[in-house]
């Protein structure tokens, strides 16, 4: 699913936002990736979509090795991934139905396959009431759960939710995190990165902590330091 | 391609989305095929136009009346000895005479008082050139010969045609080369406004996972239809301008003639169609490279 072997990211002005980074995330998994701001969370997160590529080391995400693919080949490695950011990423004049269609449009699925896959993953994120609303008559909770509908709709092996519970209220975020637990139990792998310390001592997951682009903790159980 | 409806759909969708940049954009293109089509149009009538000269490139020289008809036409051994003169061809007075007075035909009445004795007219020889671009040469070659009395051709309109058909090749190939620029430069604006207006679409294609090319192509074919567009409405325009702007240049340049437009429809039509879709895909081509590599 994802390793991690070594791995340094340099940006090009300089900054080491990745440091000899070890990670092995499994089919199945639920891993919570925390850390402060600025150590290099957002960077594991481009490193895995291949946003980004690593300077040293190897990363491996679902049989793809990011750092040697060729360019016309990161679609391919996109289309296994699921992922959801902070600011939602809706497109504000489509529909909830027409958000999580285009992506499936986009990587040429039929019109039965989208009619067919759209209500259901509505469904799954309760949302199905809300398909022909636009995003901004949405509240923040609903939208992150269309942006989520969106990244399970192509049937990826393995979500990946850069912070995505920053703009929400608490009980919101509790909700969103239930159905992360949900998607997970459904059979998808999850990789949320979060400093949500409570979020995170909610749930008996495993968490992983990076500080200055390094891995300093792994464990499973919740509870971890600033 | 199983997306093929859909490309055209979105392409569809930009055009009209910012149809005022649209319009603006087909209208420039226009204007910028028009001018050079109607330059390029006026320097091939003036080719073919010369090479319709050239090929009837006769010269016919009087021969002094003092001559017998029968020194006359022993003067064409003389001529025969000038390089550049393909053929030689002497024409008699009397059979000159003759010739008129059937071409003249009832109105002959007014020759009625010439016969052989007092014939108006004179003998001459009709040569044609083997390099007709040496005819001013020969021309000096067969005034130097004793007896000749006139000379005319065709030569001083060739030359000055030369001349303006080198101008306005040059004019020509400028403007192809300015207007196609211009061409796609508003092309790729227009692209790039909707490539901008698109760029969260865009950012969350790539996200989940769309090839570059299904990102591109419906920006592909609206650079495609908006040059195609042009293209159409131009070789219309075209058709419309083409006999006024005939009239026009017959007037400033005579012995010109015009190639009537409808032996020319499908070339030019072909030739604006394909253009546009040129320009067209260029325009998006260069504004798709550069925002997908931002
Ligand atoms: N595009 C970039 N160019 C240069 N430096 C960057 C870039 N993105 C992030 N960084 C730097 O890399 C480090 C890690 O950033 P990031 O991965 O965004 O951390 P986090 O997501 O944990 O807040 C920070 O020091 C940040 O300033
Ligand atoms: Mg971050």
């Amino acid at each position: 699913m994802i390793r991690m072997n070594d791995v340094t990211m340099v940006y090009d002005n300089g900054t080491r936002a990745v440091n000899k980074a070890n990670l092995r995330v499994d089919e199945g998994e639920f891993v919570f990736l925390v850390g402060a701001s600025g150590s290099g969370k957002t960077t594991i997160i481009k490193l895995l979509t291949a946003e980004v590529r690593p300077t040293e080391g190897r990363v491996l995400v679902n049989n793809y090795n990011v750092g040697e693919m060729k360019r016309r080949q990161i679609p391919y490695l996109r289309r296994t991934l699921g992922v959801v950011y902070q600011d939602f990423r809706l497109i504000k004049n489509k529909t909830v139905y027409e958000n999580v269609a285009f992506a499936m449009r986009t990587i040429g699925a039929k019109s039965k396959a989208i009619k067919e896959r759209v209500p259901y993953v509505l469904e799954l994120v309760g949302l199905a009431d809300k398909a022909q609303i636009k995003p901004m008559n949405l509240s923040g909770g609903e939208q992150q759960r269309v942006a989520i509908a969106r990244a399970l709709v192509n049937n990826p092996r393995l979500i990946i939710a850069d912070e995505p519970t920053g703009n929400l209220d608490p009980a919101r975020s509790l909700e969103l995190m239930t159905l992360f637990e949900k998607i997970n139990e459904l059979g998808t792998t999850v990789l949320i990165v979060t400093h949500e310390k409570g979020l995170v001592d909610e749930f008996e997951k495993r968490v992983v902590m990076i500080d200055k682009g390094e891995v300093v903790s792994d464990q499973t159980g919740g509870y971890y330091q600033l | 391609m199983r997306s093929f409806g859909y490309y055209w759909k979105e392409g569809f969708r930009n055009i009209f989305k910012h149809g005022f940049m649209s319009i603006a954009a087909v209208l420039i293109m226009i204007a910028c095929l028009l001018l050079t089509g109607t330059v390029t149009l006026i320097a091939y009538n003036i080719d073919l136009s010369i090479e319709e000269l050239q090929q009837s490139n006769e010269i016919v020289v009087f021969i002094d009346e003092s001559l017998t008809t029968r020194e006359a036409r022993a003067l064409g051994s003389e001529f025969n000895k000038i390089d550049n003169i393909a053929t030689v061809e002497f024409e008699d007075r009397d059979v000159a005479l003759e010739k008129y007075r059937e071409e003249l035909g009832e109105d002959a009445v007014i020759l009625d008082n010439y016969n052989s004795a007092n014939n108006p007219l004179r003998n001459s020889f009709i040569f044609t050139l083997k390099d007709p671009t040496l005819a001013e040469e020969t021309i000096k070659q067969i005034d130097a010969v004793e007896g000749t009395d006139y000379i005319r051709a065709d030569e001083d309109v060739i030359s000055k045609l030369i001349q303006v058909q080198r101008v306005f090749n040059i004019i020509a190939l400028a403007m192809v080369v300015g207007l196609a620029v211009i061409s796609i430069f508003i092309i790729a604006n227009t692209v790039k406004l909707a490539m901008f207006a698109r760029r969260e679409e865009i950012s969350i294609q790539k996200m989940v996972g769309a090839t570059n090319w299904f990102i591109r192509w419906p920006f592909v074919i609206e650079g495609m239809v908006l040059g195609l567009l042009a293209g159409g409405l131009a070789f219309l325009a075209q058709w419309g301008m083409y006999s006024e702007l005939a009239n026009i240049a017959s007037g400033v340049i005579p012995y010109f003639h015009i190639v009537p437009f409808d032996g020319l429809r499908w070339l030019v039509l072909g030739i604006y169609l394909g253009a546009g879709v040129l320009f067209g895909i260029g325009g998006s081509v260069t504004s798709i490279r550069k925002f997908m590599n931002v």
